[in-house]
């Protein structure tokens, strides 16, 4: 009797300890985090749920913001493998980094993810979120190989077939982009999904669909999330301008605005808006407290163009000039300082250089107009032709790729 | 408002789930601040080329030629455009010297004194259109790096901060960081410790098991911390889960304590050493604090095992079971508990089980 009790006993106790095992996952010796949130022996149901709670919306204000920062990085001071505090971390600087601009922030995030990882290799929160981290730093092909690798994991998460169409779709790889986004509307048809097939229809160059896609995502997201609510209603203004209907471009953005103050987003569209209507003066005054703050170079482009247009030659120039050493070391975005050398004349030569060299790293279709119109503006329009193809082959409608492919069509075409 | 949709799809990802991102690069330059005594040096590097085109335009002056050897005359805009602070009062700095490095790139050097008693510092720049990192350090002791986008003043480093912990602090940081390694973070250690005490009840056999591991633990805890042995996470881990696995197993066939099974201890030790000094790697620390470090990382370590040992014991003497008792009602349903948890581990920690 005393045997069997025993045997018993020895069965009870390794079912409940294999159990108890598995959520601990591995060694406290390189990992010492609270261990129950492992997610490479989780099902796919508890992963979605520890998701959620991993990505809970609390954090929205920038002063919730700063908060969460500070705590989760005292706890990870603790306890640098702790997954949760890593994770939460770097949702709250990525968040940070939007409303902020610095792009730093995501080495930040990359640095408590790596430290995670390295200590445990398997944790799937973390390797999820560093994709997401990698696309925010433009390395895609890094950000592609993570959340495929989540994917292989987890192939019912939707959280990952956005993240590798992102990439796909920053690499101008557009029909895995696109299949990735279908995946992922399938699997949860919620504001992140409808964003995505919003772009992906703004790409084939079907605005109407793609307002009404991002308008449910506007509508899907939670009120109490100001700072995604702002980012939506700016898409909003974004699809608006693109069709030409100004008025309601200006009040999807001021929209984003009242939504999350001052947000970038926001401020650059308003300040499009004004450009367009020719309020070179009000397009100044939006801009005037980033200028004086922590300007971009698209905010000083943007200022050289209305400077320009109002005959301050010598503001626009000096301007021009910041914008271009800043799209060129501080910002580094070749494609972009390649049209915009491109756009206004300037260092044409170099603009061919920079574009080329940009789309031997992507082909996207934004990155080919860029160097379309840099190979136009050198005078090479059997180039230029060639690469607008490429440009214009998901169907787009962007307004500058248009204005572009115009101009090569019609140098192209004459006797 | 194209631009801002160039950067949509990374931007998408921060809808997803409430997760926020920012798709721009960052900054070439960085820059790095050395506090010794009263006199801090700052260095910035940055891309030559650019950096020289950038003085031109903020100083609105046309030399007529842009190159690393220009950056020298437009010393005036770069000591304008940089601003440190101590106790939130703006210190001089004094232009040094630009050096071409390797690469396009430059280092431009500035210096200044700090006033005496000066508690805190601040660094911003108007030189910078991006995110760029800064540093600050005195002598090994280096903060992590703080990233500013464009004019962002860093948060005020307290030069406090910048010295190596001392004394009674610096040993309870490391004591309690080797304790809490154990208990409550060291599941598997833990796992291990009880392994050992379950064999025998009596003080000799719990303690020359103990000593032996920890002897080999210290070891490879010290050999590792400076370097000399170095073993990847994918063979230590499953090393460790082996060796719970063992003690257990064997804790289901003998009552004594064999002389094989204190050198296997020893054996098993050694991996656990190199497991404890991934905690110690993770600090960064300068190789000056290594010994004390060690040192006071190692009796935490101890401390926690001997509660362990202590907490089984008082458990065991409550049970006031007969020594047939203890080994049927606790030494093999626990032993085959630890045991099927450590090869559970073993296997699942294993590189290509995942």
């Amino acid at each position: 009797m005393t045997r069997r009790v025993s045997r018993l006993g020895i069965a009870a106790t390794t079912a409940a300890v294999l159990v108890f095992a598995t959520a601990c996952g591995r060694s406290s010796a390189v990992r010492k985090a609270p261990t129950s949130s492992r997610g490479a022996t989780r099902s796919p149901a508890a992963i979605s749920k520890i998701a959620l709670v991993a990505a809970e919306p609390a954090a929205t204000s920038r002063d919730q913001l700063s908060r969460t920062i500070e705590t989760m990085q005292a706890r990870l001071s603790a306890n640098p493998a702790d997954s949760r505090a890593a994770v939460a971390l770097s949702e709250a600087l990525m968040r940070q980094a939007r409303v902020t601009g610095n792009a730093g922030l995501a080495s930040r995030a990359l640095v408590a993810l790596d430290a995670v990882l390295a200590a445990t290799p398997n944790d799937y929160l973390a390797l999820r979120e560093r994709a997401t981290v990698y696309l925010s730093m433009h390395r895609f092909r890094d950000a592609l190989r993570d959340a495929e690798q989540a994917r292989d994991r987890q192939p019912n998460d939707a959280w990952n077939y956005g993240a590798i169409g992102d990439a796909h779709l920053e690499l101008g790889d557009y029909d895995d982009a696109f299949a990735a986004f279908d995946q992922m509307a399938r699997l949860k048809p919620n504001a992140a999904s409808y964003a995505r097939v919003s772009y992906a229809r703004e790409l084939r160059g079907d605005l109407d669909t793609a307002l009404r896609y991002m308008t449910m995502a506007a509508e899907a997201t939670s009120p109490q999330d100001a700072e995604s609510v702002a980012w939506h209603y700016a898409q909003i203004g974004h699809l608006q301008l693109q069709r030409g209907r100004l008025a309601e471009s200006a009040r999807a953005y001021a929209r984003a605005d009242h939504a999350f103050p001052r947000h970038p987003l926001a401020i650059e569209g308003q300040v499009r808006v004004a450009l367009r209507r020719a309020d070179y003066q009000g397009a100044l005054a939006l801009l005037a407290p980033r200028l004086a703050e922590s300007p971009t170079p698209t905010d000083m482009a943007l200022a050289g163009d209305a400077h320009l247009a109002l005959g301050h030659t010598d503001q626009a120039e000096r301007l021009y000039r910041l914008a271009e050493v800043a799209w060129e070391s501080d910002t580094p975005e070749p494609a972009r300082l390649a049209r915009f050398l491109a756009d206004r004349g300037r260092r044409l030569g170099d603009a061919v250089r920079i574009a080329e060299s940009a789309a031997r790293e992507r082909r996207d279709i934004f990155t080919m107009d860029a160097l379309a119109w840099s190979y136009f503006t050198a005078g090479r329009v059997a180039d230029a032709r060639q690469a607008m193809t490429e440009a214009l082959r998901t169907g787009s409608r962007d307004l500058d790729i248009r204005r572009h492919a115009t101009a090569i069509n019609a140098t192209a075409h004459r006797p | 408002m194209t631009s801002v949709r160039r950067c949509f799809a990374a931007l998408l990802v921060a809808a997803a789930f409430t997760t926020a991102l920012n798709a721009h690069p960052q900054s070439t330059t960085e820059v790095n601040i050395g506090v010794e005594g009263r006199r801090v040096e700052v260095l910035i590097t940055a891309d030559a080329d650019p950096l020289a085109r950038k003085l031109e335009a903020l100083s609105n002056v046309s030399l007529g030629r842009v190159s690393v050897t220009t950056i020298e005359d437009w010393s005036d805009v770069v000591l304008d455009h940089s601003d440190l602070r101590a106790d939130g009062r703006r210190v001089p700095l004094v232009w040094q010297r630009a050096t071409p490095l390797e690469g396009g790139r430059v280092m431009i050097r500035l210096e200044a004194q700090l006033p005496a008693d000066t508690a805190s510092l601040t660094w911003a720049s108007s030189l910078v259109f991006g995110a760029y990192p800064v540093v600050m350090h005195r002598g090994e002791v280096k903060l992590p790096a703080e990233w500013l986008q464009g004019t962002q003043v860093t948060t005020p480093v307290a030069l406090d901060a910048l010295v190596p912990p001392g004394g009674f602090r610096a040993i309870w940081r490391y004591f309690a960081l080797g304790f809490t390694h154990i208990l409550p973070n060291g599941f598997d250690h833990i796992l291990f410790v009880v392994g050992l005490f379950l064999l025998n009840r009596q003080a000799k056999p719990v303690l020359m098991q103990v000593s032996a591991f920890t002897i080999a633990h210290s070891i490879t805890l010290g050999l590792s911390l400076y370097g000399v042995v170095r073993l990847p996470a994918s063979v230590i881990e499953p090393l460790i889960a082996l060796s719970i696995a063992y003690v257990a197993v064997e804790n289901l066939f003998t009552s004594t304590v064999k002389p094989w099974r204190v050198v296997l201890v020893f054996g098993f030790g050694l991996p656990h050493g190199m497991g404890f000094a991934e905690a110690l790697a993770r600090l960064d620390l300068p190789r000056s604090e290594f010994l004390r470090t060690l040192i006071t990382f190692n009796v935490g370590v101890e401390a926690g095992q001997l509660t362990v040992i202590a907490v089984a014991t008082a458990v065991v003497m409550a049970l006031r079971f007969s020594p047939e008792q203890y080994r049927l009602r606790v030494v093999r349903p626990a032993s085959a508990a630890i045991a099927a948890m450590g090869l559970f581990w073993t296997v699942t920690r294993l590189p290509w089980f995942s």
